[in-house]
Formats: structure tokens, C-alpha cells, sequence
């Protein structure tokens, strides 16, 4: 068994002026610090734990155990990083020498760095280095015999862990609030590290490994049968209510689903029939298209023929305003040719002659009109034919028109009438149809489903898988039970605690009982401490019988007796404080035990300082009288 | 080649036309003019039904030949031959029909003369309360608005 032992403890500062060094050194085998309250004593205690791996902060344990005051709570909110020396005490970092296996180590750490990850300066002989928190407990561990990266069950059914000094520590460091806590020092508050805890204690007991509960791949396999199944079970549940919802589609169509050969022969008849309607739709659209096509140019043709014969209408015109004009100026030209060819002068009466080539020009003119007029109603006659032509020629278009437009309402009703309903009732019909068959094929994929699903179900049953049931308190051997009640039992014996009249280690609540009752409860205030911490001795004790056990031989109590009062004039017969730190101060053996505790300098007289290994660190809290206090340079308030 | 539209002749005849509707006062040959304009045009100035000598494209060419007849001796002709007589004004002369032309008017029988005097009386009803000038204006310069 590796054995390890401190050397001494000290604090390092400057207050700006000089530096400042608190050392205290310890026997080999047992030291005790006494002192009144506020003296150091508690603070050599967690200097120690933090030297030891623990981190900056509170425990969630601590949490649970604290009751400080709101003020107390306000300041550690306010200096995270600086829990372990009050304010204003000007030291900044630990060191602590320990001993293992024969060899010396030193170890510093600063504590009031606000970096999170505080390192270690680790000095072994000459040699010395910088050390993460994570590699200083892998040291620890491997130095006192221990295998790192073990791997601890966590849970009943088997999550693990990897073992850590820092929490295997708790067997051998008890705080005060520990101590006193009226559960088993055995066991942490928080439910959900107990198993850790226990595996911890196993281990330390001489267990080897766990792997027998080493329950991972069983949880997973469970956690994944447990999804799939959820899966499954769900899906089986959606895929028949899907199947339920297209059976009750298929029967509001009024379809047999059972019929598959009538239908797919309806189905082929109907789709025969769609053709032929729509080859006639098609050809029916067709010559409505040509129809068009005739309508347009017959409706070109007559507005073209409508133009021509205004144009017609209008020479037409011209032609009669010609003819009346020439015809008026023929008449006039005829009845001028009869009047008299001898006239008088409306001035002088004398008669006037009219010149022969007068005469003769009115002739020419005369004729040329009658030539002109000729001509014209010539043109006007060809003209009044042309009308009457083009006037059939559109009488003949609006009664191409008419046909047409009667032709294609007959096609356009036929169109819309029966073809196109026709058409519209086949295709719903072969899309039901169809919807039915996609539906059929649908169902047989979901009944396949359902039974590969059922297949899965039986694959992936969360029942098959078999998960660790680990149950550590039934792995520790009666013997051990057997010797922790014995020990205990000389222990409280030595002590004369009265009365004695049954001890039984409880494995469930896995506590010690004294005379039927659990220690750590009902017996009284302060008695609990008193026991709590003779329970740890005598775990300290038993741990030594036991081969293989990896304790380290190190016990540290703090303030185990702080409530523990006797009545006034106690006889030094029946002093129970006095009987425990004469009891204590003689069973480290080849260990090492530190006892804190606010002692009166009468009972720590019963530590026979005289035995080598053996020595009582007094602080006095005053001055020039012995030492006052842990730190030097700090005084109370 | 000989002119038969807008010849002495017709447009004369026209004249004596006018002068057979006002047979009892005598017209200045401007008046005269432009009474037979409005009377073959008068659809353009909005006071007949249809124009007699069709619708004209370009009354604009129209006026400018008829500013251009007066000019012409449309109405010598009319006193060479007896039907008109020219009459003194206290703004110059002016033209009356006489019973020769009379009669001829009297003679004529064609449908575009009946017409001719139809639209001339009603454009002599129309214009009685205007002036000469205004008549003139009203035919010529009117006419280039169109």
C-alpha cells in the first residue's frame, strides 16, 4: 500500500512592504492544531484541500451545507476566486510539502489568480514543472498506486466515470461541515453522486475494475431500442390511419376494391371510348378552325365588296350631278340657238349682229356638251351595272356568311352540348378509376410496411436488451462491515463514551448505528461530530486490514468537537472530548492523522506529545503569547 | 380642247338664273358672283341641303376660280344677247334681266334649272338682310375658312 504524508503547509504574500510567510510543519503520525474560533485552524484545512485538487469555488456538497449568513453569501458572490483567505490578508499562494512513498514533493499554488485554469508548480528534488489541475490528479492517483482513467459506475444501470483523486479524496479529508451533517460521512448529499461515491469506496476497498457494470453499451443499445420502438410504434399507428382514410375514399367512390380484373376492363373500355369522342373533339375543332378561317375571308371579301360599291355609289353620284349640269347647259345651249340671231342695244336700240364664228364656237360647244353627256350617261349605265353586280356579289357573301355562322353553331353546340360533357365524364371516370388502382397499390405497400414494421418491433424490443443492474452496497464484503463495527465499537470503548450496548454498520443507509440508532442522528448536539469522526477513524483503520485497499494512510478532521459541549465541572473521568483526543492521538499507526479543533489547552493534554511522531500546534490568538493565529501578520477583526 | 364645265355659257345662264330670281332689283356683278357660289356650294356655308355641282375636294381651288370669273365677261355676254341690261347705282352699276331673258329662263327645262332656282331662292332668303359686302364676304372670305 502507497502511503502519503504532509510535511507542512505554508502561505506565501506581501502586504507591500514585506513579504509575508505562514508555515506550519506537521508530525509524522499525528498532529493536532488547536485554537480558539477564527484562529487559522479551518483554513489549514481547506488550504490543504485546495492543495490537493480541489477547485476554486464551493462544492455543490458545501452549498448544501452552507448556512452563512446573507452578507457571507454577498462576499463570496463578490470575490469568486478568492473563497479560501479573507479579504485583506495580502497572501496570494499555497505551497505544501508531502510525502509519498519516501519521496518529497512540493506543490504551489496561487489562489487569488482570476485565471480559470490554475496551474500547479510541482517541485520533486531538483526537478520542477507546471502542472494542470487535470495532470496533477493523474499524478496523485499514479503515485499512490492508483490507475488512472479507471473507469467507475456512475448509475444503477451502468454509466461510467473516470476515477479522479479529487473525488476519492472525500475518504480522507472531512471537512467540518461534513462531520457534522447528520447524514453518513460514507455518502455524499446529492443523490446523484452516491453511486460514484461508493464505486469510489470500492475501489479504495481493493476493487480492481468494474467491468463487469460497465453498463454503456447497454444503455445505449436500450435507449436505441426504446427511440426505435417509440418510432415504430408511431408509425404503425400513422400507416393504419392512413390505410383506414383510402379504404374510406375508396368506398365513397362506390368501388369494390376486391374486383381488380372488371375494373382494369372497364377502365381499357372507357379509355377506348375517350378516344374515339376525342378524335371526333379534335376533328369537330378542326373544321371549326376551317369555318373560321372561310368566315374571316368571306367577311373581307364583303367589306371589301362594301368599299367598292361606295366608291360606286359616289361616282355614281357624280355621274347624275355631271349629267343634270350637261343637260342644263345642252337646254340652255338649244333654247340660246332659237332665240333671235338680230338684237338690240340696250344703250342705243341700234341692232347688233352677232359675228358668224360666234355662232359657229356656240355650236362647237354646244355639241361637245351633248357629246360630253352621251358619254357620261354611257359610263353612268356601266356604272349602275357594276353597282347592281357588286350588289349581288354582297347579297351572295352575307349568305355565304349566314351558312357558315349556322354551320359552325351546329359544330359549337354539338361541341359543348355532348362531345365536350362527354368527354368530361370519361375522364372523371377513368380518373377515378385510376385513383382507385393508385389507392389499391398504395394499401399494399402500407400493409407490406406494417409487417416489416411488426419484423422491427420484434428486432428492436427494449425488453431483450439486458441492462446492468449495479448495486454497490451488496459489493462490499461482510468482513469489512464486521471489522468497521468492531473498530468502531473498541474506538468508542477507548473513549469511554457511554452508552455502548449495540453497534451495526446499517448497509443500506449505510451508516454506522449505535445502540439501534443511526450516529449520525439523535444522539444528542455535537454527538454526531464526535461519532461522524470516530466513524472516519475507524474507516482509516479497517482500510489498513484490508490487501489490495488503496488508502493512503492520511486522515484529516476538521473541527469534528466544535459542538460538542460538556456540562460544566465534567469530571477528567467522564471528559468525552479529553478520552476522544487521547484516543485519536494514538491511532495513526504507521499513518499520518491532522486533528483541527478548538480544543481547550486541559484536553489536548491528553496527547502525549512525548511519542515521536506526535506533536499539538497551539494557536492562542494573543499577543506575545505563543503563536496567535495560521497566518502571521493577520489578526482577528 | 373645248371647255364645257364652268363655260360662258353655263356660268351666264347661271347668272341670268340669278338675275330671273331678282328680277326686281339690279346686282352688282361681285353680288351676282357670289350669290351663284352660294347657291351651287351652299352645303359648305351650311344653308342648303346638298351642294348642285357635287362635293367639291377643294372649295379653296373654287373660290380662287370664281375670284378669278369676274374678271370674265360672263355678263357682256348676257347684254350682247339681250337678256340682261346694265343699270346705274349710286355705288357704280349694275345688271337687271330684261323680258327677252325672262322668256329664255322661261324656256328652259332641264331638271338642274328647277334645281339651280330652287337653292337660289332659299340662298336669297337666307342673305336678304345682309349687305352687298357682306354677301361677298360671306362667300369669299368666309370660304377660305372652310
Amino acid at each position: 500500500m502507497s502511503t502519503m504524508w504532509l510535511e507542512k503547509l505554508v502561505a506565501y504574500g506581501h502586504n507591500g512592504k514585506t513579504p509575508l510567510v505562514s508555515t506550519v510543519s506537521f508530525a509524522r503520525h499525528f498532529t493536532m492544531i488547536e485554537g480558539p474560533s477564527d484562529s487559522g485552524k479551518s483554513l489549514i484545512y481547506k488550504s490543504i484541500d485546495y492543495l490537493l485538487g480541489k477547485k476554486l469555488g464551493k462544492t455543490k456538497e458545501e452549498k448544501m451545507l452552507e448556512n452563512g449568513t446573507a452578507e457571507e453569501k454577498s462576499s463570496a458572490k463578490d470575490n469568486p476566486f478568492s473563497p479560501l483567505f479573507p479579504n485583506g490578508t495580502c497572501y496570494d499562494s499555497l505551497e505544501l510539502t508531502l510525502n509519498l512513498d519516501g519521496d518529497s514533493f512540493t506543490l504551489t499554488r496561487p489562489f487569488n489568480s482570476k485565471k480559470t485554469n490554475v496551474e500547479f508548480l510541482l517541485v520533486a528534488g531538483e526537478k520542477e514543472g507546471h502542472y494542470s489541475l487535470k495532470e496533477i490528479d493523474s499524478l496523485l492517483l499514479r503515485r499512490l498506486g492508483m490507475e488512472t482513467g479507471l473507469q467507475i459506475p456512475k448509475s444503477k444501470a451502468g454509466k461510467m466515470q473516470a476515477l479522479t483523486w479529487r473525488s476519492a479524496k472525500r475518504y480522507f479529508l472531512f471537512s467540518q461541515g461534513i462531520i457534522a451533517n447528520e447524514n453518513s460521512i460514507l455518502l455524499p448529499l446529492q443523490n446523484t453522486e452516491k453511486t460514484a461515491s461508493l464505486s469510489i469506496l470500492l475501489y479504495l476497498l481493493g476493487r480492481k475494475d468494474f467491468n463487469e457494470f460497465n453498463g454503456e453499451e447497454a444503455i445505449k443499445k436500450h435507449t436505441r431500442a426504446v427511440e426505435v420502438q417509440a418510432y415504430l410504434s408511431g408509425k404503425v399507428v400513422s400507416t393504419a390511419k392512413e390505410k383506414e382514410d383510402l379504404e374510406a375514399k375508396l368506398k365513397a367512390n362506390g368501388l369494390d376494391p376486391e374486383d381488380l380484373g372488371k375494373l382494369n376492363a372497364t377502365l381499357q373500355g372507357m379509355q377506348d371510348s375517350l378516344n374515339e369522342i376525342t378524335d371526333e373533339f379534335n376533328s369537330s375543332i378542326d373544321t371549326l378552325q376551317k369555318i373560321n378561317e372561310d368566315l374571316a375571308n368571306l367577311e373581307d371579301s364583303k367589306t371589301q365588296e362594301e368599299i367598292n360599291l361606295v366608291g360606286y355609289k359616289k361616282l355614281k353620284t357624280q355621274f347624275d350631278e355631271d349629267i343634270e349640269r350637261l343637260g342644263f347647259i345642252v337646254n340652255a345651249g338649244d333654247v340660246l340657238a332659237q332665240a333671235p340671231t338680230v338684237r338690240k342695244c340696250s344703250f342705243c336700240g341700234s341692232e347688233i349682229h352677232s359675228p358668224a364664228g360666234d355662232a359657229k364656237d356656240q355650236q362647237q360647244r354646244i355639241e361637245s356638251a351633248q357629246a360630253e353627256l352621251d358619254k357620261t350617261l354611257l359610263q353612268s349605265n356601266t356604272l349602275v351595272l357594276e353597282i347592281n353586280s357588286a350588289t349581288e356579289r354582297l347579297s351572295k357573301y352575307d349568305s355565304d356568311i349566314e351558312k357558315k355562322n349556322l354551320e359552325k353553331d351546329s359544330i359549337t353546340d354539338r361541341l359543348n352540348k355532348k362531345l365536350q360533357p362527354a368527354k368530361s365524364d370519361f375522364e372523371f371516370k377513368i380518373s377515378q378509376i385510376q385513383s382507385y388502382l393508385d389507392l389499391k397499390s398504395q394499401i399494399g405497400a402500407i400493409e407490406r410496411q406494417t409487417k416489416d414494421i411488426d419484423a422491427d418491433k420484434k428486432v428492436y424490443n427494449p425488453d431483450d436488451v439486458k441492462l446492468v443492474d449495479y448495486q454497490p452496497k451488496g459489493l462490499f464484503s461482510k468482513q469489512f462491515f464486521e471489522d468497521l463495527e468492531q473498530i468502531f465499537l473498541s474506538l468508542l470503548k477507548e473513549m469511554k463514551y457511554q452508552p455502548l450496548e449495540s453497534c451495526h454498520f446499517n448497509p443500506y443507509s449505510f451508516n454506522m448505528e449505535l445502540n439501534g440508532v443511526d450516529i449520525s442522528k439523535s444522539h444528542g448536539e455535537g454527538y454526531a461530530g464526535l461519532l461522524n469522526a470516530t466513524l472516519a477513524l475507524a474507516l482509516y483503520k479497517a482500510s489498513k486490514k484490508v490487501d489490495g485497499a488503496h488508502f493512503p494512510g492520511l486522515l484529516i478532521l476538521d473541527s469534528p468537537l466544535k459542538s460538542l459541549s460538556l456540562p460544566e465541572g465534567t469530571e477528567k473521568e467522564n471528559d468525552l472530548r479529553l478520552h476522544f483526543y487521547q484516543t485519536i492521538s494514538k491511532e495513526a499507526g504507521d499513518g499520518q492523522i491532522i486533528l483541527l479543533d478548538n480544543a481547550r489547552e486541559a484536553e489536548s493534554l491528553g496527547v502525549d506529545e512525548t511519542v515521536d511522531g506526535v506533536e499539538v500546534i497551539r494557536f492562542t490568538q494573543k499577543q506575545d503569547n505563543g503563536r496567535y493565529g495560521f497566518l502571521e501578520g493577520v489578526r482577528k477583526n | 380642247m373645248i371647255q364645257i364645265f364652268n363655260s360662258t355659257l353655263e356660268v351666264s345662264t347661271r347668272l341670268l338664273l340669278q338675275l330671273y330670281v331678282h328680277a326686281q332689283e339690279p346686282l352688282e356683278k361681285e353680288t351676282l358672283l357670289s350669290l351663284d357660289f352660294l347657291t351651287i356650294y351652299g352645303k359648305h356655308y351650311q344653308i342648303l341641303q346638298d351642294n348642285l355641282n357635287g362635293d367639291s375636294p377643294s372649295i379653296k381651288a373654287e373660290i380662287q376660280q370664281k375670284r378669278a370669273d369676274i374678271k370674265k365677261l360672263y355678263l357682256s355676254e348676257l347684254v350682247k344677247n339681250g337678256f340682261a341690261k346694265v343699270v346705274n347705282l349710286p355705288t357704280g352699276y349694275g345688271y337687271q334681266i330684261t323680258s327677252s331673258g325672262v322668256l329664255f329662263c322661261q324656256s328652259l327645262s332641264s331638271d338642274y334649272m328647277h334645281d339651280y332656282l330652287s337653292n337660289a331662292q332659299i340662298v336669297s332668303e337666307k342673305v336678304r338682310s345682309l349687305s352687298t359686302s357682306d354677301i361677298q364676304k360671306v362667300a369669299f372670305e368666309l370660304g377660305d375658312n372652310l
